[in-house]
């Protein structure tokens, strides 16, 4: 996988090369807005890593034009600033993501792997979480390799949430995804999956686990290794 | 006792009223003065050519008694019972010798013979006492030799011309008071329209706070009184512009310039290879991070007091907790929200209501013992409560707890005491209130009640879900 980073602080840009390439990551650095423009033309990057506060103009501009051409290469955007007005001002021009600086070198990774994480991304087609791996496409879930067959439902439900690693999942978002495969919605039909799926994962000695936030939404989390 | 009113307005108006009665009063009596002038003066010219019929009308009797010839006119007006006129002829000894009235004769003995100019005057207390007479005495030769000739006429029984007079007196009275009037609604109208402009400057500054710097006063057709009251105000306006510009760009550009070298420290130490000494580094990064977040927070709310926006509080805390739950979970502790089905709207800023809220739910979090829930609850009334399970805090530390960089004794090392002085300084913006209490079981409940409002609308703030999702 592909990275570019826009960073103009030499010191930062090293250390997001070196913690991405640990990560797996193949990584470009750039440290102009006009270098990442012509970089993102080439339009060889699975993702890009994009600073806010660049030398030669505001990355905003940069993303806002890249989405103007057409570009949907997922765009995690870095900034110092995080004043809610910049935040949306961001996610408006069409960022994908936004952290904010100062952040741990294992959050800018599992951010950028969720983002890769989406549905047709470089990270789609097998969503990974511990030891379990789900195959998007072939639509099977193997954990240590021992395949564990599971209906449609807790199937979505788990994809979803390795989609979204490390972060919660509103009860609404997954009753959504769900709507139109369930025949008749019940109302908590997502705990009942939920807990189906936590039984199942525990029984196959899962290294992962999915936590209930009551009103708040689930999640699911790597166990340390 | 009356107040002096404040207005300017009513001022003007007073004094203009004041002004305008007396120079009404003083109109009215002196056109009332000049009309009693002009009726005396017409008054004797009547009574002088009436004294002058009367002495060609005196004539010595055969027996040598004096007798006045009353023309049938004359006799008209001098004889019959109701009379008004009178008349009084007089020898130069004083000794009358004729008389319409020989009751009120008497009377006029005390009156000083007429000189060589006849003379005019008016007298009260002759006959009935009330009655206002005017009179006139003329010296005369007669064929009874020289007389005192003395006409008088009751005022009350005044001719026409004397009635048009009056009528006339009283109808330019009437004129003169509506004309008083009519100028003195003219006026206060004027006054009220001349001080418009200020009124209009009002207005703009009214709409002057910390969110429109840029408005100045001013505009067209301010009276020259004003521009430069206008004109200092706006250039202190000006120099408070260019001051909370200032503090601005110092927050945003200390935001900028503090976080990348801690971005910078943090990724490193991060990379560095697991050590004790290194995982104290980390530590220590993280509580740096942290400090820096915290005051960054605090100098923002300084420079930026919160607007008056509508803010879904059932959203922003979900989003907040949201936020916030993978770290609980790393920490061990879960967070659980509860808030009524429809939503709660109050006014605010929703990133600044978000700071308190996460400092709220971030010292909860430091302070419960793992495995525990932390419980949020959204109030429909518009308040949010955080309880948590932890030790709670003693009852005389409980204001304390606001200030900045006060920490308690429990204080568990990671804190740099300014969390719940930016809760506080943040409820304090929004005219709201924060009180501590205790969770039932143990632990304590912070509860954070903001101004409720009325409001329509069906979503929560779209950038707060845009931003998680």
């Amino acid at each position: 996988m592909r990275v570019l980073v826009v960073e103009d602080e030499a010191r930062l840009v090293d250390l997001l090369r070196s913690t991405l390439t640990h990560a797996g990551f193949v990584v470009d650095a750039v440290t102009s807005s006009e270098d990442a423009g012509a970089a993102l033309a080439i339009g060889i990057y699975d993702v890009v890593i994009l600073d806010l506060g660049l030398p030669d103009g505001d990355g905003l501009d940069i993303l806002a034009a890249a989405r103007r051409a057409g570009t949907r290469i997922p765009i995690l955007v870095l900034t110092a600033r995080d004043a809610v007005e910049d935040r949306v001002r961001g996610l408006d021009a069409g960022a994908d993501d936004y952290l904010v600086k100062p952040f741990a070198a294992s959050e800018l990774v599992a951010r950028t792997k969720a983002l890769l994480r989406r549905p047709g991304l470089a990270l789609g087609m097998t969503l990974e979480a511990g030891n379990v791996l789900l195959d998007t496409v072939g639509r099977d879930v193997r954990i240590s390799g021992e395949t564990l067959a599971l209906p449609r439902q807790e199937l979505l439900v788990l994809e979803h949430l390795m989609r979204r690693l490390g972060r919660v999942v509103p009860k609404a978002v997954l009753e959504e995804k769900l709507y139109g495969i369930d025949d008749e919605p019940v109302s908590n039909a997502i705990p009942v999956h939920v807990h189906h799926l936590r039984r199942k994962l525990s029984e196959c000695g899962a290294t992962c686990t999915i936590h209930t936030m009551r009103g708040i939404g689930y999640l699911l989390t790597e166990e340390p290794s | 006792m009356m107040r002096w009113p404040s207005s300017l307005q009513a001022q003007l108006a007073l004094r203009l009223t004041a002004v305008l009665a007396i120079a009404a009063i003083v109109g009215v009596v002196s056109l009332f003065h000049e009309s009693n002038q002009t009726a005396d003066a017409l008054r004797r010219e009547e009574l002088l050519s009436r004294a002058d019929e009367l002495a060609g009308l005196i004539d010595r009797a055969a027996d040598g008694t004096v007798r006045v010839r009353l023309s049938q006119r004359l006799a008209q007006v001098f004889n019959n019972p109701g009379a008004t006129d009178l008349f009084v002829i007089r020898a130069e000894g004083g000794e009358v010798l004729s008389t319409s009235r020989p009751d009120l004769a008497p009377a006029t003995r005390g009156w000083p013979p007429a000189g060589a100019e006849p003379r005019y005057s008016r007298i009260k207390g002759f006959g009935t006492a009330s009655q206002e007479y005017c009179a006139l005495a003329l010296r005369s030769a007669s064929p009874a030799g020289p007389v005192s000739i003395i006409v008088a006429r009751a005022i009350d029984g005044d001719t026409l011309a004397h009635t048009i007079l009056k009528d006339f007196a009283r109808d330019v009275t009437w004129a003169i008071l509506l004309f008083a009037f009519a100028i003195l609604a003219v006026a206060i109208w004027s006054i009220r329209r001349g001080l418009d402009p200020l009124r209009v400057v009002s207005a703009q500054a009214a709409t002057i706070g910390p969110e429109s710097t840029a408005v100045r006063l001013g505009g067209k057709g301010l009276p020259s009184e004003l521009v430069p009251l206008v004109t200092g105000f706006n250039q202190v306006l000006d120099r408070l512009e260019r001051g909370l510009m200032l503090q601005r760009e110092f927050t945003a550009n200390a935001a900028h310039q503090l976080r990348t070298p801690l971005a910078i420290l943090t990724v490193h130490l991060d990379q560095l290879p697991d050590s004790p000494s290194i995982q104290l580094l980390r530590g220590d990064a993280a509580r740096m991070n942290r400090l820096v977040e915290q005051l960054l927070r605090v100098a923002r709310l300084d420079a930026i007091p919160p607007s008056q926006d509508v803010v879904e509080l059932n959203a922003l805390v979900a989003d907040i907790a949201r936020g916030l739950a993978p770290w609980a979970i790393g920490q061990k502790r879960m967070i659980g929200l509860d808030g009524p089905e429809q939503p709660v709207w109050v006014l605010g800023r929703a990133d600044a209501l978000g700071d308190a809220l996460r400092n709220l739910i971030e010292n909860a979090i430091a302070y419960s013992p793992p495995q525990s829930e932390i419980t949020v609850t959204v109030l429909a009334e518009g308040a949010v409560r955080v309880a948590d399970r932890g030790p709670g805090i003693p009852e005389q530390d409980r204001q304390r707890i606001f200030e900045r960089f006060w920490r308690g004794r429990t204080a568990l090392g990671q804190g740099a005491g300014l969390g719940l002085a930016i809760v506080a300084q943040v409820v304090a913006a929004h005219g709201g209130s924060i009180e501590v209490g205790e969770t039932p079981g143990g632990g304590a409940t912070f509860t954070l009640r903001l101004k409720s409002v009325e409001h329509d609308g069906v979503a929560g703030p779209r950038n707060w879900i845009a931003a998680t999702y």
